[in-house]
């Protein structure tokens, strides 16, 4: 039906039908490629259920619930006086609004369908969605980088190598790390806009029209909505222009697209609450600032080139380079003691001077992502694409195009962050990934063609036979030479795909909300504690009720239990937490005066000596030390929770300090009950509490209302104060006292330990 | 020659004296003034710390700045101490003061003697002695507690808490390193010179293309095999065992010494230049035996270097399920 038979054997092919196979082909490899990297970011759903992850994305989650159900002028004055009681935060204009106006415009617009899915949903899957466009778009940078060279990539290989990216990209688990579904976090569509942005840009300095160049400064808004991360753009633009005018290649082309993404896109950036002026003073937008102006300089000089005479252009150079100079560096020390600017500080700039943070800003320093990268966490989370990289870098070398120096630099740039910081593996997957396809994509050209070989097979039989021996081996020899390189790279991709799928499902696919465990006998156990005590919280507390915790679980609380918290994840309020810690830290007596002033309801804390959960709050208490001794080193002392010898103990031994404190009461309260007569054993620490010392922890200033199933999460009540005005502290120890003469023993109820099924 | 028996005369002279109970003048002489902050060894150590005569208060640091003990925060408070004894040490040049004030540090290979006498476990530590307390050295008067993000202010000011001294004794200098500098202004001088004189040279250097190629892939590799990593956490290079040999690579991803970026390093090179040759050399060859040989050899050999990277990643990730040929 497709082909027609000639006389003389030849198959033919009109234009036309060749062009529609091409188009299913087409499209059947990217519905595959979406197919394979929305499938393989489901681990989640699949194994929990559909469910929100970790504790930033509760925070994006409720925000996107405000959105929905409110107007988006409301959401940008938002002012949440549900967190950090009593101060509250004005939520509109201290987030990065992108992400949740994106799933907020596609729940309205399937709504308008009339598919009414629940926001969670739309929640839960936008990261895996969004990564198939991610896919599309390194597509579409693939070609572009490629498209004018034939020393890069041959033309016949551009598509095979820009599939090839599409896929690496679609199940690199550099990327997945951050798009599993259910991770709501801003990067889950930053990603797939940076691309999206980077191709466009590649494509307006290659056509140099306002028309791409314009669209480029729209998806750079898109980006400044949606990730602080958008300052990677708005400094590698700003070098790539810088580099190619070093090179002497200014032309028309580069200015216009440069001034046009430049000035719209800026303009479009302080739109953005969060954002601000920040584009006009901080020192992470100067290099844009610099290079525009640099730009218009070097117009000015091109001008001169053609009008003047060389010598005088020379001597007008020189001058005008010294004035620019002098002027430059004036006005910039100007500008900085005038508080203006401030150059030298910052975030970003954590990135050049790599002890600045760790001096200057501990609270970044702390945070586990914000670490130095080891290289088997490339290997990990790139695979064998960490070794064909290079050799990417290397073939962009054969013929610089503007676009391949744009991949070259954006290749050591990003590899340099991601070498600083283990999270900005993020921005380096790309690019590994573009420069790997390239040079598979190169190797398959030259390997994967058995064309040749195949035709002298059927011209054999004409020839002469004499000759016909000799170049049927040196056919046979070379075929044996490709089939071998061909099969390995073959096998690589395969190993590469088990790679994947195996680091997805081990390391990125947990919720962190809801444990997995395994049985003794292998079957899977789900611990749901969390969520448990979160729905406890939500169904028997008072809506108002306002609940004291340490900040890692604020978002949560918010989130899932919708309860008013003091200190949540955004940490923008160090004496706050440092409150909050001191309340923790120090004895009953001190930590009820904290209490009643903050206005407490309820506590809750993070317990796991029962079932061997480390990431408990006794394990995170130093930091709650340490953060409030910041503030007051007179009262919290770090050395006072350690032994004499250094040990860090919950035992018989712990220090008094550690005893009296109010976590360590809250955490072991009851403890020994459960053991009955035997040693209380905490499974985190390893530690034996003699079953009598593990009855006598006793709180007298609030009660247990809630424990879960596992122990995971207990929920307290601060008493109300004594209706005689008696001290509650006193009236404890009184009725102790008395309870001591009587022998009596509260009968005491011990937790289901049985597994739930 | 002669400047190394002067030496050996003074350590010979150092040495003499501490063999008896040395005072603070003594000490100050033997040490030709220069003090701070004094060296503690598993010689020295019981003339001065338990010392029945003493009459100065002493400060000492317990640390282990050799990389074979990975104690970072060692390395962050070596020229935190310094700056504050050097401070001291020029601020009471030549005053007399109330009382005497020794710093003091021992490094722990030098000194085992003293850290099996304090018990130590850990390190750094931080002690505060008493004049006259000796000659118990585990009778300390006060103990230092690190926090996050130390500066010399803190380290100052709990030293001026315990010494009772004037608080002028403690403002902090800046010590300038000159041999920086100056290296940096000579290089820069260096520089400039070479590229006024060799112009053509230099352009035509800056011009290549290799250059900046070569430049740029050796970057890459270099931080794609955790380079920053060593240098922003002070990696040691590898770390001797209980029997005595060495370990060069970590286990975990948390961790990793300074050899395992050299060696990841040159098997990713290795497997670029195999790559490259298999890619887009090897294709160009005529000779057609030639150019079998070489494509199977560059095969064969990305498959042996691509097996031992990953059984290299095996010693970082222990429970990694895959393997190619096992080493």
């Amino acid at each position: 039906m497709f082909v027609s038979y000639q006389d003389n054997g030849q198959v033919v092919i009109s234009a036309g039908k060749l062009r529609a196979i091409k188009l299913i082909l087409t499209i059947g490899i990217f519905v595959s490629i979406s197919f394979a990297a929305v499938s393989s970011r489901l681990f989640s759903v699949i194994r929990f259920e559909s469910i929100i992850h970790e504790f930033d994305p509760w925070f994006n989650f409720r925000a996107t619930k405000y959105l929905v159900n409110n107007s988006y002028y409301d959401f940008l004055n938002w002012f949440d006086d549900k967190t950090w009681y009593p101060l509250g935060r004005v939520t509109g204009g201290t987030l990065y609004p992108g992400l949740m106006v994106t799933s907020s415009v596609i729940h309205g617009m399937l709504k308008a369908c009339g598919l009414p899915i629940d926001i969670r949903n739309i929640c839960v899957l936008l990261a895996p969605a969004f990564s198939s466009l991610t896919a599309l778009a390194m597509f579409l940078l693939t070609m572009e980088v490629t498209n004018s060279s034939e020393a890069i990539v041959s033309r016949k290989t551009k598509l095979s190598s820009a599939f090839l990216s599409a896929i690496f990209m679609g199940i690199t688990p550099g990327y997945i790390s951050r798009s599993v579904a259910g991770s709501y976090d801003n990067e889950a569509i930053a990603i797939t806009i940076l691309m999206v942005t980077f191709y466009l840009w590649v494509k307006s300095v290659k056509l140099g029209s306002v028309f791409y160049s314009a669209l480029t400064s729209v998806f750079y808004f898109y980006m400044v909505s949606a990730w602080g991360g958008y300052v990677f753009i708005t400094n590698l633009i700003p070098l790539h222009v810088f580099v190619l005018l070093l090179m002497g290649r200014f032309d028309y082309k580069i200015y216009t697209s440069y001034t046009t993404w430049y000035i719209l896109g800026t303009l479009m950036s302080m739109q953005i609450p969060f954002v601000g002026f920040l584009p006009i003073r901080s020192n992470d937008h100067m290099s844009s600032l610099g290079v525009f102006g640099l730009l218009q300089l070097v117009l000015l000089a091109n001008y001169f080139k053609y009008t003047l005479s060389p010598e005088k252009y020379s001597r007008l150079m020189i001058l005008f380079g010294v004035l620019v100079t002098a002027l430059g560096v004036a006005a910039l020390f100007t500008a900085t003691k005038l508080g203006l600017i401030a150059p030298w500080t910052g975030r970003f700039y954590s990135l050049w001077d790599t002890s600045y943070a760790k001096i200057h800003i501990p609270i970044i320093a702390s945070v586990s992502e914000h670490q130095p990268t080891p290289w088997s966490a490339f290997f990990f989370d790139l695979n064998f694409l960490i070794w064909l990289f290079p050799v990417g870098v290397w073939f962009c070398f054969q013929e610089l195009t503007n676009e391949a120096i744009f991949i070259i630099i954006y290749s050591v740039l990003a590899s340099y962050f991601a070498g600083v910081m283990v999270r900005l593996m993020l921005t380096l997957a790309p690019v590994v990934c573009v420069c790997g396809a390239i040079t598979v994509g190169k190797l398959f050209d030259n390997y994967l063609t058995f064309k040749e070989f195949l035709s002298e097979q059927a011209d054999e039989s004409e020839k002469p036979s004499e000759s016909k021996a000799k170049s049927t081996k040196t056919n046979w020899v070379n075929f044996i030479s490709k089939a071998l390189v061909s099969v390995s790279f073959i096998f690589y991709l395969f190993f590469y795909v088990y790679h994947c799928t195996w680091v997805t499902s081990n390391a990125y696919s947990s919720p962190s909300v809801v444990l997995a465990s395994r049985n003794p006998d292998g079957s899977q156990l789900l611990i749901d504690d969390y969520r448990e005590a979160y729905y406890w919280l939500r169904m028997n507390t008072a809506e108002d009720a306002k609940v004291m915790s340490w900040w890692d679980y604020g978002y949560q609380i918010g989130g899932m239990a919708d309860r008013t918290t003091f200190v949540d994840n955004n940490t923008w309020n160090n004496t706050h937490i440092a409150t909050v810690g001191k309340a923790m830290s120090v004895d009953e007596r001190k930590a009820e005066v904290i209490m009643r002033r903050l206005g407490v309801d309820y506590i809750l804390v993070i317990f796991g000596g029962l079932i061997g959960y480390s990431g408990d709050d006794i394990n995170k208490f130093l930091w709650m030390v340490r953060i409030s001794e910041g503030i007051w080193p007179e009262e919290v002392n770090e050395r006072t929770y350690f032994t004499d010898r250094g040990e860090y103990r919950v035992d018989d031994g712990a220090t008094d300090a550690m005893k009296n404190s109010l976590m360590y009461k809250l955490s072991f309260y009851r403890f020994g009950d459960v053991f009955g007569t035997n040693d209380a054993m905490d499974r985190v620490r390893n530690q034996r509490l003699s079953s009598s010392y593990a009855r006598s922890i006793h709180l007298d200033t609030v009660e247990e209302v809630f424990t879960s199933e596992n122990w995971i999460v207990r929920l307290y009540k601060l008493k109300p104060e004594d209706n005689l005005g008696r001290d509650l502290i006193t009236v404890g120890e009184n009725e102790r006292k008395a309870a001591g003469k009587k022998s009596k023993r509260l009968s005491s109820k011990k937790p289901n330990l049985d597994v739930r099924v | 020659m002669r400047n190394s028996w002067g030496i050996s005369i003074l350590v010979w002279a150092i040495f003499a004296q501490m063999c008896w109970a040395l005072k603070y003048e003594q000490l100050v002489a033997g040490n030709k003034g220069k003090i701070s902050p004094l060296k503690i060894t598993d010689n020295n150590y019981i003339a001065i710390l338990e010392n029945p005569k003493e009459d100065f208060d002493l400060v000492l640091l317990a640390t282990a700045t050799n990389p074979e003990v990975g104690c970072l925060l060692c390395h962050e408070y070596a020229p935190i101490y310094s700056m504050v004894s050097e401070s001291f040490a020029a601020n009471s040049k030549g005053i007399e003061t109330d009382k005497n004030l020794v710093f003091a540090y021992a490094d722990f290979p030098t000194a085992k003697k003293l850290f099996q006498k304090l018990q130590l476990n850990t390190v750094p530590k931080l002690f505060y002695y008493k004049a006259g307390g000796a000659p118990d050295v585990t009778k300390v008067a006060a103990e230092y507690t690190f926090m996050q993000g130390e500066n010399p202010d803190n380290l100052a000011g709990w030293v001026r808490e315990h010494s009772g001294l004037a608080p002028h004794l403690f403002v902090l200098h800046e010590k300038i390193d000159y041999s920086n500098i100056a290296l940096t202004i000579s290089a820069i001088a260096m520089l400039t010179f070479i590229t006024i004189r060799k112009w053509a040279e230099v352009t035509k250097l800056l011009k290549s293309k290799q250059i900046w190629q070569a430049g740029s892939i050796i970057l890459i590799i270099l931080f794609v095999s955790g380079y920053m990593y060593n240098e922003i956490r002070n990696a040691p290079f590898s770390r001797p065992q209980r029997d005595g040999s060495q370990e060069y690579f970590a286990s975990g991803h948390q961790q990793q010494y300074a050899a395992e970026t050299q060696f990841v390093s040159v098997v990713y090179g290795l497997l670029m230049v195999m790559t490259v040759v298999a890619v887009s050399k090897a294709p160009k060859i005529k000779n057609s035996k030639v150019q079998f040989a070489v494509t199977v050899i560059s095969t064969i050999g990305i498959f042996l270097a691509y097996s031992y990277l990953i059984h290299l990643f095996h010693k970082k990730n222990s429970g990694y399920p895959y393997h190619l040929l096992r080493y």
